[in-house]
């Protein structure tokens, strides 16, 4: 009786100092709110245009006939694309390319339309650059689609080619239709992708760092909750879990706004119940919280873990498997997608707010944070540090 | 010795001490060339798992699948006698698309009468998604055509002549700078660099803060010339800066073992460019740190200023698509100006023109510090913002 009495007065104690020392840090405060709140709303603002639309293109018509005419039309009235300047041959385009004015060239020879006339296919030229792989598949998206549309068009002028049995039999064929959907996603907005990993890893990225700086500037200056006690096991893990009680406080209440809130207003997948969101973000809290006292423990003085933290979150986004898929990570990539919290968080996010999932399909996820919360748990703990 | 270089050599003594600033300017940089060089694996997406739904089940839809199966981007995996069963598939990650053949489309297509072909890719994960949806439309379309093909070549139809019916227009795509649309190409060395810059800012304003309660024995070294004080301590920096550059160019371009990423460019544009951003970011964070000399609170700005730089340096998402302030707010970040030089030697022959401008920029973060040297001096006297926490 006595000793859980004494476990809950530690854990009190260990809580609230914790918790003072935050809220009298401006830096921390920076970190938290800053992180949050400015970092949530930013992102949301710069991938507010969602779609990629109006990818810029020059033309070159040599052909300069009805047909060519119709072509342009059709890309120009896409919403993909837009005709942006006309270049009298193909080094005019190239340099209007390189002026970054335009992504794309669309080259139309000057036999486009006698090949036709001729009974032979057609070719013309896309040249686009591949800088921004988003541009490039809008634009041979819009060219291509507008290219099925003439297609279809010219086809019934075509049936003098062909012998006249075949001419009998495909006239009025109707050719199949192939029609893609995508799932999860349906308007394929951009930040519908992006954003929910990204308030993952801002999440991630803010709390290993106020953390981490917390503990190795407590081992710089040896501020301890109990002084002149000696704590045994017992206690550096009731110590351990009581700070990271006080970061999941602070963290799940503002997660409300980040992922809770955010996501509604701004119009991104909010598809996951309030209890789904809490199921899961708890162990990733946890996970997190544990890593950052681990982490900063490795360290003497309070801002060098922030050195070796931020540098990392970009590329944690790749071996999360969002945008790369998993399965395909070379192996060594693939385990460490295993032991960072961040990567199983990302996945579990994604499939309950975006695709609709049930906590039973990311009970794979979930599983994986809660064995992160035992290894970093006992990690913070061993690490040598002044707990008295 | 003179008063510069003593400034040099305590630094220099200063690094030897430490082996976390070893590992930030030397370790970081190459892991990061490592990572970004070697996660993608070859670069090429290639066989993602997809399933299909045959519920045709007849020569036609064979040879559909067959035609599927083919390409190297994606791989056949699983089949699935249900729609929902291939969705529940698709939720968990067992495959990222999967194709319906409805039972009447052998018959329809037979007949000529329209049908349609379904086919459904995760967009949730968005960058396989695409590469599911512009692969099976490009098959589909294909496979579509087949049997009307084979029909012609019955009739002593040339294959020409009937393509010549099928696909009056017909386009010849070329995606410049990098032929194969290769991942790696296209995101190993941007993003290399934006962790770079993040590293190289963080740790600039890491070793001025740490001077501390040393920072008046700093200044006397320098004789009291904030100049030579903050030139002679940021030299050995630099220098270890873009010596990891190199080395991360040569791990990037250079090692046979890696499979070397394509270069279109010059590799000595690279390295050129690679010299302004490093001495851009160490000049970006100097004066961020100038202004408020307080290394907590500036490395929590740094950091966030630095990853930004993932969304502003335009890679991913198109710059020109988002709101104009963050066009101009884009050309704060030296990452920035650094890319699109990068991107307008490899992608488009770049004009000069375009890249003197940028050049000139990144070189013009230079003289920011200036601006702000005289308050960092005399905070450093008073000490004063060292006493916020």
């Amino acid at each position: 009786m006595k000793k859980s009495n004494n476990a809950l007065r530690l854990f009190s104690i260990a809580f609230y100092k914790e918790l003072w020392d935050v809220a009298t840090s401006l830096s921390s405060m920076i970190l938290i709110v800053g992180g949050m709140v400015a970092y949530g709303l930013l992102y949301n603002l710069l991938y507010q245009p969602n779609i990629v639309r109006e990818d810029p293109i020059v033309v070159v018509d040599n052909s300069h006939t009805h047909l060519s005419r119709h072509l342009i039309s059709l890309v120009d009235a896409s919403p993909n694309a837009e005709i942006v300047a006309v270049a009298a041959d193909i080094s005019e385009a190239r340099s209007v390319l390189s002026r970054g004015e335009a992504e794309a060239i669309l080259y139309l020879p000057h036999d486009m339309d006698k090949r036709i006339g001729r009974g032979e296919q057609s070719l013309f030229v896309i040249l686009s650059t591949t800088a921004t792989f988003l541009y490039y598949e809008a634009t041979v998206g819009a060219i291509e689609d507008a290219m099925l549309a003439l297609d279809e068009d010219i086809r019934g002028d075509m049936l003098w080619i062909l012998p006249a049995p075949l001419a009998v039999a495909l006239d009025g064929h109707a050719t199949t239709e192939v029609v893609g959907n995508a799932l999860f996603n349906p308007t394929k907005g951009y930040a519908d992708y992006l954003v929910p990993a990204v308030f993952m890893v801002i999440i991630f990225q803010t709390m290993v760092m106020v953390v981490s700086m917390n503990s190795a500037g407590r081992k710089a200056k040896r501020i301890t909750p109990m002084r002149g006690r000696t704590i045994g096991f017992g206690g550096r893990v009731v110590i351990t879990l009581a700070r990271s009680a006080t970061y999941c406080t602070i963290y799940g209440a503002l997660s409300l706004f980040l992922i809770g809130w955010l996501p509604r207003i701004f119009h991104l997948p909010h598809l996951a119940s309030v209890w789904e969101l809490v199921a899961m973000m708890f162990p990733f809290l946890l996970a997190t919280s544990l890593f950052g006292q681990a982490f900063g423990r490795l360290f003497n003085d309070r801002e060098a873990p922030l050195v070796l933290i931020t540098f990392f979150s970009v590329g944690l986004i790749f071996i999360s498997g969002i945008s790369y898929p998993l399965q395909l990570l070379p192996m060594g990539w693939q385990a460490v997608h295993y032991l960072f919290p961040i990567a199983p968080a990302i996945l579990a996010f994604v499939e309950l707010g975006s695709m609709g999932s049930s906590l039973a399909d990311i009970t794979p996820q979930l599983s994986v944070m809660w064995l992160q919360v035992e290894g970093y748990l006992i990690l913070a703990t061993l690490i040598p540090h002044d707990f008295r | 010795m003179s008063v510069f270089w003593r400034v040099v050599w305590r630094e220099v003594g200063i690094i030897s001490h430490r082996p976390l600033l070893w590992i930030a300017t030397i370790g970081v940089p190459l892991f990061s060339a490592l990572f970004m060089t070697t996660i993608f694996g070859n670069g090429a997406i290639q066989e993602i798992p997809i399933g299909v739904v045959d519920d045709s089940f007849t020569a036609i839809s064979r040879d559909i699948v067959r035609t599927i199966d083919s390409s190297p981007t994606i791989n056949i995996t699983h089949r699935y006698t249900s729609s929902s069963e291939a969705l529940a598939a698709v939720r968990n990650r067992e495959i990222y698309g999967y194709v319906v053949l409805p039972h009447d489309l052998t018959r329809n297509m037979v007949c000529g009468t329209r049908s349609t072909i379904p086919y459904y890719y995760h967009y949730a994960f968005m960058s396989i998604g695409a590469q599911v949806e512009s692969t099976l439309r490009t098959l589909l379309t294909m496979a579509s055509l087949d049997p009307i093909i084979v029909t012609a070549n019955e009739m002593g139809v040339s294959e020409r002549q009937i393509m010549a019916f099928l696909e009056p227009l017909n386009s010849d795509i070329h995606p410049l700078g990098n032929a194969s649309l290769n991942y790696r190409t296209y995101l190993a060395e941007p993003f290399f660099f934006i962790m770079f810059q993040i590293i190289i800012l963080i740790t600039t304003v890491y070793v001025l803060g740490s001077e501390k309660s040393h920072s008046k024995e700093w200044l006397a070294t320098a004789n009291s010339n904030i100049f030579t004080a903050l030139a002679g301590k940021l030299l050995p920096y630099a220098f270890a800066f873009i010596a990891s550059g190199i080395a991360a160019l040569y791990v990037m371009y250079g090692i046979k073992g890696l499979a070397p990423l394509e270069l279109y460019g010059s590799l000595w544009g690279l390295v050129a460019a690679m010299l302004g951003l490093v001495v851009a970011s160490i000049s970006l964070a100097l004066f961020t740190y100038s202004l408020f000399p307080n290394m907590t609170i500036v490395l929590s700005a740094v950091s966030m200023i630095g990853s930004l730089g993932a969304t502003l340096s335009g890679i991913t998402f198109p710059i020109a698509s988002m709101h104009p302030i963050f066009h101009y707010v884009a050309l704060i970040l030296p990452i920035r100006h650094f890319t699109l030089i990068v991107q307008n030697q490899l992608y488009t022959e770049g004009s000069y023109g375009v890249v003197w401008l940028h050049a000139a920029i990144l070189g013009a973060y230079c003289l920011l510090p200036l601006l702000t040297a005289s308050h960092l001096h005399k905070s450093i006297i008073s000490g004063n913002y060292e006493k916020i926490e």
